[in-house]
């Protein structure tokens, strides 16, 4: 049973570790990636586990590579992705890596520190430089003020004539807090106070942010203590920085000299922290990779090892795990090979269980088929052993698509872009992961090819290239012997098939539409009638095949009341109607031609007619003879399968009931009944026919029994015929937007091109010529944006539509659960 | 050499380019065989149509026309080529 018909064979393990292998064991099977494990302490709290120390050991190393890979980041070193795979290393190896990534963490830590401080230093150095550099010229027009000051307060003769000795304090601020400080210290200080301040040019980095600030330097001449005191504390509250700045200039330019040098030694050692920072950075960049690989591998497995119970002697651990048949000679394989690496003795067990619960589905698949079941799984995972509709998605999605695209240049466009993201694959699989809408389309890689392939070949059929048709095989209809005054005397001219001349009896052309048509002016109402009939006929084939996959089903799972009173009446009463109405399509087409096309009755008026048992008199409007007859037939027929679908089943559940043997089935595999200890441990093959024997002490089994409600049955029923009997016409209905959306694409295509590239074609002469060039990236950009984008996607979501709703629902439950297996692969794949 | 258009600029005008080419030759020949279903985008008046030989001159001029279009594009899409060289070869400098 190994296709992508059905999921593969499950099985319920247990697996019966020693606990020194256990370790081993779990990484080997993460290598693998076929195992699933099911938690055996549901109700124990994470903190109450059994390795919960190694797991939060594990997070801590986590912790600390994080942080030493955003260090690496910011020094914009670049982390090297060999890819390498390690494997999980040994529970002892874990130590030494601990203690690697403790040294490392606290060297980064305290260089960090001196970094920090070393960078205070530098600025508080930096600002001082610009600090006596500038206050030189203020100090210069202060003697001269002071000056001019001392002469006006002797001009005035005050009584206590102290030297007026101006104080001063210099400082640094940020630029941005300089008007505010301005306006602070005039109210404060009633404007007893003097403030020069000038900008320093070049930007200073601030040591904890690293961010670049504007500072400038300030220098506040007052008089008196008080006001000292007042300046001093509005600096503090403005984070100014105040600097004791030398009264007489000689100091000041020794202290600059001083500064100097002791700026230049600050900058060499930080130049020498700089590197040694850049060196130990460098080494780690090389290894993280792995680190990071081998941290999340051993927290994995203690994840994993958490989930295991302890046996009772407390000398090994069982593990209960869902793994496919197939693949248990892998597993064992995988088994013994941990165990030989542990060192262990003792081989581990496997033993197969059966369960009465769901196994997980799983569909083995490869890179083109995995894009297909993505799209079947998002709209339900099938239920276990159940018809996976993916193998038949590979083929009529594109097609149905392909219906609603249906122009050969753009599919030539769609195919070329699919072609070269699958040449692509590997480069483009390592280039780019992190843009969400370019994933989606490489994810879809393969689709897209499909679709575009299929595009060309539905563009060939409705002859549509850009909106213009190919004449490649000549045209049947000819204008040869249209006399030339009817030529001139009429707009518009009617070509008559009927005649001769104009159209050669039974040489039509030979593959798709014929070329003419593009040029008629009545081609929509002749496509709509075709479009609309082809899409019926699509759309009632696939559900027939979806009710034929239905039968599939009922076989599989052993359930012949089904096969008979669900499968054929649904099949009859689809065919009675709808398989009629598109055998009428198909003979309308092969018995009326030209000659006698006038007289052939309308299909809607005679399937209308068909139900209201209203026939008409004349013998011209019958199709074929027999006619009546054949058709009440087929309306008695089909509604007779109604009550057939109500009743047949619950009446065959209720009988069955009566005589104590369960052999019908409602639904899927039933859910669990009994608790997981009640699950026997015998090797035997699961057996999805017959239930087992119920327990001995079954009374939850009989009261079970005994609750079967004949009511909730028959109303289920009732709501499953009338959904699917009102579900054959509407699906069949919906099946017509096929035809709206392939006339939306071949009206906008044709817009596109008389609108945009008729435009530079109009042009006379050589104009025509420049016009076209420039026009022609419009028309291009447009077609792609509106044409293969927008259309596209509308395109593949009613085709997705399609299959969700209409081909699914006549067989397809979709009520599993995706098996997920225990994979490091999968693991490193959701963290980057 | 410098870098006039970006990365990504140069990659649409290489690929408009393409099609550029092809999609206008091709036009430029089925304009030659006086193709019927084009008859509606030549710059043809009502007047025009009296006589054969103006339709067919007018044919023909469209579909040189065309090929002029596709001449364009060769040097369009070489320049975009030769800018997605430049682009691809700072990439490496700069890293």
């Amino acid at each position: 049973m190994g296709s992508l018909f059905r999921s593969e064979e499950m099985t319920l393990a247990q697996l019966f570790l020693q606990s020194e292998a256990a370790y081993a064991c779990v990484s080997e099977l993460g290598e693998l990636g076929l195992v699933q494990f099911r938690d055996l302490n549901p109700d124990v709290n994470a903190f109450q586990r059994k390795f919960v120390n190694e797991v939060r050991r594990c997070d801590e190393m986590e912790r600390k590579l994080r942080f030493l890979e955003k260090e690496i980041r910011k020094a914009g070193i670049p982390i090297v992705d060999t890819g390498e795979n390690p494997d999980a290393p040994p529970p002892r190896e874990m130590i030494d890596l601990e203690a690697t990534f403790e040294k490392l963490e606290n060297e980064m830590k305290e260089v960090n520190t001196n970094q920090e401080a070393l960078k205070r230093n530098f600025l508080e150095l930096t600002e001082l430089k610009h600090i006596l550099r500038k206050t030189q010229s203020f100090f210069e027009e202060e003697s001269a003020r002071v000056e001019d000051t001392q002469a006006l307060i002797h001009a005035e003769h005050l009584p206590d004539s102290q030297p007026l000795r101006l104080g001063f304090v210099a400082g640094v601020i940020n630029r941005e807090r300089l008007p505010t400080f301005e306006r602070m210290l005039w109210r404060a200080c009633r404007g007893n106070v003097f403030l020069r301040q000038t900008e320093i040019e070049t930007p200073l980095e601030d040591p904890v942010t690293g961010d670049q600030v504007h500072k400038c330097v300030f220098i506040i001449f007052f008089q008196g203590d008080q006001l000292k005191s007042r300046v001093k504390k509005i600096c503090e509250g403005f984070r100014a920085t105040l600097y004791p700045c030398p009264e007489t200039p000689a100091e000041r330019r020794e202290m600059a000299i001083g500064v100097m040098t002791r700026i230049e030694d600050l900058q060499t050692v930080l130049n020498q922290t700089q590197d040694h920072r850049h060196r130990v950075l460098v080494s780690a960049a090389k290894n993280i990779r792995v680190w990071f690989i081998k941290a999340r591998k051993i927290k994995a497995i203690y994840h994993t090892l958490n989930l295991f119970n302890l046996d009772v002697t407390q000398k090994c651990l069982i593990a209960e795990c869902w793994c496919p048949v197939a693949d248990l000679e892998r597993i064992q394989l995988a088994l013994r090979r941990g165990t030989e690496h542990s060192g262990s003795s003792v081989p581990s067990i496997l033993n197969r269980m059966t369960t009465k619960q769901a196994p997980p589905t799983y569909h083995k698949t490869n890179k083109f088929t995995s894009a297909f079941q993505a799209i079947v799984d998002s709209y339900g995972v099938a239920s276990y052993c159940e018809v996976n509709p993916a193998p038949f998605t590979i083929i009529t999605f594109p097609f149905l698509f392909a219906v609603m695209f249906g122009d050969a240049g753009h599919g030539l466009i769609m195919a070329l872009f699919g072609l070269w993201m699958v040449w692509r694959e590997k480069q483009l699989m390592n280039q780019r992961k992190d843009d969400g809408t370019w994933a989606i389309f490489f994810g879809g890689r393969y689709i897209i090819l499909l679709m575009g392939a299929f595009s060309i070949y539905t563009g060939f059929i409705y002859n549509d290239f850009f909106s213009k048709s190919l004449n490649i095989f000549g045209s049947s209809w000819s204008m040869a012997n249209i006399s030339d005054e009817d030529i001139e005397k009429y707009d518009m001219i009617e070509l008559d098939p009927n005649v001769t001349s104009i159209y050669k009896p039974r040489s039509p052309y030979p593959f798709g539409l014929d070329p003419i048509w593009n040029m008629a002016e009545n081609k929509i109402t002749f496509l709509n009638s075709f479009k609309m009939k082809m899409s019926v006929i699509l759309g009632v084939l696939q559900m027939s095949f979806g009710i034929c996959l239905s039968l599939s089903n009922y076989r599989f799972f052993k359930d012949p009341v089904s096969s008979v009173s669900v499968f054929i009446p649904q099949l009859l009463f689809l065919l009675c109607i709808f398989g009629y109405m598109v055998a009428i399509i198909f003979y309308k087409w092969i018995a009326y031609d030209a000659s006698i096309s006038y007289k052939a009755p309308s299909l809607l008026i005679t399937m209308i007619n068909m139900f209201l048992f209203k026939f008409p008199e004349s013998q011209d409007d019958y199709l074929y003879s027999g006619q009546k007859g054949f058709q009440i037939f087929l309306v008695l027929l089909a509604v007779a399968c109604v009550p057939c679908m109500l009743f047949i089943k619950p009446y065959f559940a209720w009988r069955a009931h009566k005589s104590g043997k369960r052999t019908v089935r409602f639904g899927t595999v039933q859910m669990q009944v009994n608790g997981a200890a009640e699950d026997t441990a015998v090797i035997m093959d699961q057996d999805e026919g017959e239930m087992p024997p119920p327990p001995p002490e079954g009374v939850s089994g009989h009261k079970e029994e005994e609750e079967f409600d004949i009511g909730e049955l028959l109303i289920y029923q009732a709501i499953h015929t009338i959904e699917f009997c009102l579900g054959c016409i509407s699906h069949t209905a919906s099946y017509l937007r096929l035809w709206a959306l392939s006339l939306a694409h071949a009206q906008l295509s044709e817009v596109l091109w008389s609108m945009v590239l008729h435009i530079g074609l109009g042009f006379q002469g050589w104009v025509g010529a420049v016009v076209t060039t420039l026009v022609f990236p419009a028309f291009a950009v447009l077609t792609i944006a509106i044409l293969l984008v927008m259309e596209g996607l509308s395109a593949f979501l009613h085709a997705l539509r399609l299959h969700w709703v209409e081909f699914q629902s006549k067989f397809y439950k979709g009520e599993g659960h995706q098996f997920v297996p225990f994979s490091f692969e999968a693991l490193m794949e959701d963290h980057n | 050499m410098f870098v006039i258009c970006g990365p990504k600029l140069s990659i649409c005008g290489f690929i408009i380019s393409i099609w550029g080419i092809i999609m206008m030759g091709l036009l430029g020949v089925f304009f030659l065989i006086k193709s019927p279903l084009l008859l509606e985008d030549i710059p043809a008046t009502k007047a025009d149509f009296e006589e054969r030989a103006k339709v067919d001159a007018i044919f023909q001029q469209s579909a040189y026309n065309c090929w002029v279009v596709a001449g364009v594009y060769v040097f369009v899409g070489l320049f975009s080529y030769f800018q997605m060289r430049m682009n691809s070869r700072q990439q490496y400098v700069v890293t």
